[in-house]
C-alpha cells in the first residue's frame, strides 16, 4: 500500500474518526484506525462496538492495500504533521510515514481483525436539516441517564414519524420531549445511544446540509457530508411516556418567565452548599404569586438566599422545592427569551415550554416535565 | 359404597413418638430440658453427668423443690406443668419451661428414672419410666431434690438414632449448652462430668464474672466490661473491648429473662453498637442479659424455644445501643500488645487503673493463659471467694506478675491461683483528656507523639482526622431534612408476597429515608420518590436490599450513607506523610476531645496506641519501681 495525502485532509478524517475508537475494550484491534486506500479515496473508520465512523477523503493513491494503525497515536501524530504532502508506505508490518525530510516506521496491526462495517442495504429513509437535528439531539439528551443500570433509559427513545421527528429521554426523575421536522415517512421507533448521537451532532456542523438518516433492522445511518456514522439499537420496551405528562385540564398556573434571568437566579441559589457530603444538593425553593417569582435557599448555619424575578402569572399561587440541576438543565439548552413553566399544584408535576407560538400543548417543539423535590422538616 | 376409612387416629405410643421429635432432637435436648426444668425447681446446685465414654446415660440432679409421688406420675404425661395453668398465663411467663412437653417427649423416646424427694419429706421416691409406660413409684432413700436419669436415648426411634453426630460433636454441643446456662444463671453452681472428668464447674457465687472466669479464663475477663442500664429495660452484662473481637457472631449470647436465645435482631443491634469500632468482618463477644416484661415478648415461636420474638424492637433496640454504647465509652485506652514481652502467651493487653474492666491478680507469677483450658482445679473457687474479701483494699492492678513472668519466662502454664478483683469502682468518667497531653512530634511524618503522667502515647494522625470528620459529617447528616426526589417516571418493583408484607410494614419508615412507596396490585409497588443523595436508577436496587435487611433483622439498615461518610472522611483528612505544625496537633488533640469514640478511626483500626510507664520500666528490665 503506497499514497500521498495532504496533512488537512488527514487530520479533518482522523478527527472525525477517532471519537469511535474504543478506549476501554478487551478487544486491542478497536483502539486502532482503518485506513483503506483504494480508487484514489482514503477510508478512515473506526469503531467501539456501540458505533462505527467512517470518513472518506481524496488522496493520491499509488497502491491500493488496507491498514490499521493505533488510533490515539495516529491522532496525535497527525496533529503534529507540518502542513504539506504525506507519504505512506506499508511493507509487510511496517507503515512508514515520510514528510519533509523526515520518516516514521510504526508497527501495524493485522486489518484482517478489524471487524466489518455494517454495510448499508436499506435505501435512505429521509433527511434532517442539521440545526435542528442539533436542536432536538441537544434538548433531548439532557435528561438522559448517565449510568447504565437501564439500558433503555440511557438512550434517546426516538420515532420517526411522517415529516416529524420525536426524542424522548428520561432518567425517571425528568422527562424531555422534543419534536422537529423531517423529510421522510413514518418507521419503526428505536432506543438509540445518546452518547453516538451527541457525537453526531457534534459532526454536524454545517448548518446549509442535512443528516441524511437510513434505518435498517437493528442499526441506524447517519450520513453527514463524506462521513458515515452506524449506531447499534438499545433494545428493550421504552415505558409509554405520554402517561406521565399532565393533560391540560390539569394544570392550575403558569408563568412566563425571563429565561438567561432564571437561570442566574437558580446558579446563585444553588450555591449554598446544603448537603453534609456532597456539599450542595442544589434545592431550590420556588413560589409563584402574581407577578413575582421568588427564589430561597435557606440552609441553618451556613446562610440564605432571596431573590425575586417579576413574570407574567395567571392562575392559583404555588410553592414547591426543586433540584436547581434539573431544572437548569432544560433552561440552558433551550433557546427562547422566555419560557413558560406550567404546575398542576404544589409538589405535583410541572413542565417548562418555550414561549413561542403553537397551537396546542402537543405541538410545542419542547417540553420538559419536572418534579418537585419533598423536604421534610 | 364399601370404601375402607383412610384417616385414622395415630394411636398414643406413635403420636408421643412424633411429637418427642420435635422436642428432643438430640441428647442437647434433653440435658436442655432437664436443666431448665431443675433450674424451675428453685435450685441452687445443678449437676450433670454423662459416664462413660459416650453417650449412654445423662444424669442430671439438683436440691430443688422435689415431687412429690403423684406429680411425678403426673409429670410425664404430655401437657402436663406445673408452670401455667391458662392460657392468659402465656403472657406473663417467667419460667423457662412451660409447655409439658419435655419430660413425656424424653420418656416416650427413653428409659427414664425420676428419683424426688420434697424437701423436709420423710423418704424419697423412684419411678422408672420405659418407652413412656410408667411404673408404679417406689419409696427409697436419696437427698433433696430432684435426679433425672435418662439411659438409651433413642432405643426405640433407631431412625433418629441414625442422624445423631458422633459422640464428641453431641459432647460439644452439650458443654456450650451448660456454659451458656452457667453464664445465664450465676446464682447457682453448676457442674458437667464428662467421663470422670469434671469438665465444667461454677459456684453459684451470683457473680457473673466469676462465671466467666471460671469458663473462660482471666484473659478474656480483663478485656470485658460491665454493662448496667436500668432504665426503660434492666440490660447487664458483659461486652468485650474492642481489643478483644473473633471473626464470627458466635460469641452473642442473649439472655432474655434468663433464657439463652438467638436473635437477629438483636445481634444487628449489637452490630450497630460496635459500627467504626472494630475492623470489617470483626465481631465483639457480647453476653447480654435483658429483663423484659414477659408480656412484650413471645418465646412461644419455637418448641425449642430458642427463638424470641419483640413487641417493641424500637425501644429495645435504643435501650441497648445506649446502654452498650454508655459501657464502651467510659473505658480507659488499652495499651498496644508489644510483641513478645515475656514468656509464652503472655502478650496481653494491659488495663489502667480507674477503668471498668475488670482487674485480675495473680499471687503467682505463674501463668498467665491457663485457666481458658476447660479443666478447673476444685481448689479454684474456694480461693477466689477467699480472695474475694482478702483484696477489697488492695490496687486494682499489681504490676509484679508481669515484670516476674519477664524474668522467668520458662514460668509453666498450668496450676494458676489466680485471683479475681471485682472492682465495682464507681465508674470515674476515664476517657482519656486529649487536649490535655503534651506534644512531643511528628513521627515519620505520620505519627504524632504525645505524653503525659501515665505514659507515651502514639497517634495516627490520618485515623485521628479521619474519625474528627467522620463524626462530624455524621452529625451533619443527621442534622438534614429528609428529601425526596419525585420520579417522572415511577419505578415498578415486584416482590415476593413476603418482601411485600414486610415493605407494607415499614412505609412509614421509608417515608423518614425519603422513599415514597406506594402498593399498586398484587405483588407490585410503585417508587414514586427516592432520597436526594441515592445515585440515578440505583434506587430500586437500594430498596430491595432495604427490605431484606429488614426481613433479617426486623430493622432498617442504620448505615446507609456510611461508604460515603468514609470516603468523604478519608479523602478530607490528612494524609500520612503530611508534616504538621505543632498548631495542627493541638488542634487535632482538641478536636478529639469532642469525638463520641475518639479511639478508633471510622473504620474500626486503632487511632491510638499507649505504652505506659510501667510498661517502659518492664522493657528495661527495671522492676523495683
Amino acid at each position: 500500500m503506497k499514497f500521498n495525502c495532504q496533512k488537512e485532509d488527514l487530520l479533518y478524517a482522523v478527527q472525525a474518526v477517532v471519537r469511535a475508537v474504543s478506549t476501554k475494550n478487551t478487544l486491542p484491534i478497536l483502539e486502532g484506525i482503518m485506513i483503506c486506500a483504494k480508487a484514489n479515496k482514503l477510508s478512515f473508520r473506526a469503531t467501539d462496538l456501540e458505533m462505527a465512523m467512517e470518513c472518506l477523503v481524496d488522496a493520491d493513491v499509488l497502491e491500493e492495500g488496507t491498514v490499521v494503525i493505533s488510533g490515539r497515536y495516529f491522532y496525535d501524530l497527525v496533529k503534529h504533521l507540518p502542513f504539506g504532502n504525506v507519504y505512506f508506505e506499508k511493507t509487510g508490518e511496517q507503515l512508514t510515514i515520510e514528510y519533509d525530510q523526515s520518516h516514521i516506521s510504526v508497527h501495524c496491526l493485522d486489518p484482517d481483525e478489524f471487524p466489518a462495517l455494517p454495510q448499508m442495504e436499506e435505501d435512505i429513509s429521509g433527511e434532517i436539516p442539521i440545526p435542528i437535528f442539533r436542536r432536538i439531539v441537544r434538548q433531548s439528551s439532557i435528561a438522559a441517564a448517565t449510568d447504565e443500570v437501564r439500558p433503555i433509559f440511557s438512550g434517546i427513545y426516538t420515532q420517526f414519524g411522517d415529516n416529524q421527528i420525536t426524542m424522548v429521554t428520561t432518567d425517571t426523575h425528568r422527562l424531555a420531549l422534543c419534536k422537529g421536522g423531517w423529510k421522510g415517512k413514518a418507521a419503526q421507533t428505536y432506543i438509540l445511544p445518546t452518547h453516538t448521537m451527541q457525537e453526531i451532532a457534534r459532526l454536524a456542523i454545517n448548518e446549509e446540509e442535512s443528516v441524511i438518516v437510513t434505518l435498517s433492522k437493528n442499526q441506524v445511518f447517519f450520513a453527514i457530508g463524506n462521513i458515515i456514522v452506524v449506531t447499534r439499537v438499545i433494545n428493550g420496551q421504552y415505558p409509554d411516556y405520554k402517561q406521565v405528562l399532565p393533560t391540560e385540564n390539569l394544570f392550575v398556573s403558569q408563568c412566563v418567565v425571563n429565561r438567561q434571568r432564571l437561570i442566574e437566579a437558580l446558579e446563585r441559589a444553588a450555591l449554598l452548599p446544603r448537603d453534609a457530603i456532597r456539599g450542595k444538593s442544589n434545592v431550590v425553593k420556588l413560589a409563584w404569586q402574581k407577578d413575582l417569582l421568588t427564589l430561597s435557599a435557606d440552609v441553618p448555619d451556613v446562610g440564605r438566599i432571596k431573590e425575586e424575578i417579576p413574570i407574567s402569572f395567571q392562575g392559583k399561587e404555588i410553592v414547591s422545592n426543586y433540584n436547581a440541576k434539573y431544572l437548569l438543565d432544560a433552561l440552558r439548552v433551550m433557546d427562547s427569551e422566555n419560557v413558560v413553566m406550567r404546575l398542576t399544584g404544589d409538589n405535583t408535576p410541572g413542565i417548562i415550554v418555550p414561549d413561542a407560538a403553537y397551537e396546542t400543548l402537543a405541538d410545542a417543539p419542547y417540553t420538559y416535565l419536572v418534579l418537585p423535590m419533598r423536604v421534610r422538616v | 359404597m364399601d370404601q375402607q376409612t383412610k384417616v385414622k387416629i395415630l394411636d398414643p405410643k406413635t403420636a408421643n413418638q412424633i411429637a418427642a421429635g420435635e422436642v428432643v432432637e438430640r441428647p442437647l435436648s434433653v440435658v436442655k430440658e432437664l436443666v431448665e426444668n431443675a433450674i424451675d425447681s428453685g435450685a441452687g446446685r445443678i449437676d450433670v453427668k454423662i459416664p462413660g465414654s459416650g453417650i449412654h446415660k445423662i444424669q442430671v440432679s439438683d436440691n430443688g423443690c422435689g415431687m412429690i409421688p403423684e406429680d411425678m406420675l403426673q409429670a410425664v404425661k404430655r401437657h402436663a406443668t406445673s408452670k401455667i395453668r391458662t392460657l392468659e398465663d402465656l403472657d406473663m411467663l417467667s419460667t423457662l419451661g412451660f409447655r409439658g412437653e419435655a419430660l413425656p417427649a424424653i420418656a416416650a423416646v427413653s428409659r427414664m428414672t425420676i428419683t424426688s424427694r420434697v424437701p423436709g419429706n420423710i423418704s424419697a421416691y423412684t419411678l422408672k419410666i420405659e418407652g413412656g409406660q410408667a411404673e408404679i413409684p417406689q419409696e427409697i432413700g436419696a437427698p433433696d431434690g430432684t435426679t433425672v436419669v435418662v439411659e438409651d436415648l433413642f432405643y426405640n426411634t433407631p431412625a433418629r438414632k441414625k442422624f445423631l453426630k458422633s459422640d464428641t460433636w453431641e459432647m460439644g454441643l452439650i458443654h456450650e449448652l451448660m456454659e451458656k446456662m452457667a453464664i445465664s444463671h450465676p446464682e447457682i453452681a453448676f457442674s458437667l462430668t464428662q467421663g470422670s472428668k469434671i469438665t465444667l464447674k461454677t459456684n453459684g457465687s451470683n457473680q457473673l464474672a466469676q462465671v466467666v472466669l471460671s469458663l473462660y479464663g482471666k484473659d478474656l475477663l480483663s478485656n470485658m466490661i460491665k454493662v448496667e442500664w436500668l432504665q426503660d429495660l434492666i440490660i447487664n452484662g458483659l461486652v468485650s473491648l474492642p481489643d478483644l473481637n473473633r471473626s464470627t457472631r458466635q460469641h452473642y449470647d442473649f439472655f432474655i429473662n434468663g433464657r439463652w436465645v438467638k436473635s437477629k435482631e438483636l445481634a444487628a443491634i449489637v452490630d450497630e453498637a460496635y459500627h467504626t469500632l472494630l475492623p470489617h468482618k470483626r465481631y465483639p463477644l457480647v453476653m447480654l442479659f435483658l429483663q423484659i416484661h414477659p408480656s412484650q415478648i413471645d418465646v412461644n415461636v419455637h418448641p425449642t424455644k430458642m427463638e424470641v420474638k419483640f413487641k417493641d424492637i424500637k425501644t429495645v433496640k435504643g435501650t441497648l445501643l445506649s446502654a452498650i454504647s454508655a459501657a464502651l465509652r467510659k473505658k480507659e485506652v488499652a495499651a498496644p500488645r508489644l510483641g513478645n514481652l515475656g514468656g509464652g502467651g503472655q502478650n496481653r493487653p494491659v488495663n489502667t487503673p480507674g477503668s471498668d474492666a475488670y482487674h485480675i491478680e495473680e499471687k503467682s507469677a505463674r501463668n498467665s493463659a491457663a485457666n481458658s483450658s476447660l479443666t478447673i482445679k476444685e481448689p479454684l473457687i474456694g480461693d477466689l471467694l477467699q480472695s474475694l474479701y482478702q483484696n477489697s483494699t488492695s490496687p486494682a492492678y499489681d504490676v509484679r506478675h508481669d515484670q516476674n513472668a519477664v524474668l522467668s519466662p520458662d514460668a509453666g502454664l498450668i496450676g494458676s491461683d489466680a485471683e479475681i478483683a471485682l472492682d465495682e469502682k464507681t465508674a470515674k468518667d476515664e476517657q482519656i483528656r486529649f487536649s490535655s497531653l503534651q506534644v512531643l512530634g511528628q513521627l515519620g511524618g505520620s505519627y504524632i507523639a504525645v505524653y503525659n503522667e501515665e505514659g507515651l502515647y502514639l497517634i495516627d494522625q490520618h485515623a485521628a482526622h479521619e474519625r474528627i470528620l467522620y463524626e462530624k459529617l455524621k452529625k451533619r447528616v443527621l442534622a438534614e431534612n429528609v428529601k425526596s426526589h419525585m420520579l417522572a417516571m415511577p419505578l415498578t418493583l415486584n416482590l415476593t408476597q413476603r418482601e411485600k408484607l414486610c415493605l407494607v410494614d415499614m412505609i412509614l419508615d421509608l417515608h423518614k429515608l425519603g422513599f415514597i412507596v406506594e402498593e399498586f396490585g398484587n405483588n407490585t409497588v410503585l417508587l414514586r420518590g427516592v432520597p436526594d443523595w441515592v445515585q440515578n436508577s440505583a434506587a430500586d436496587d437500594l430498596l430491595l436490599s432495604l427490605i431484606e435487611d429488614m426481613l433479617e433483622t426486623g430493622q432498617t439498615n442504620p448505615y446507609l450513607r456510611e461508604e460515603e461518610l468514609f470516603m468523604n472522611a478519608c479523602k478530607k483528612a490528612v494524609k500520612a506523610n503530611m508534616r504538621l505544625q505543632e498548631s495542627d496537633i493541638i488542634n487535632l488533640l482538641a478536636e478529639l476531645d469532642h469525638c463520641q469514640n475518639p479511639l478508633t478511626c471510622p473504620h474500626g483500626r486503632p487511632l491510638i496506641i499507649k505504652i505506659t510507664l510501667s510498661e517502659i520500666r518492664r522493657r528495661f528490665l527495671r522492676g523495683g519501681i
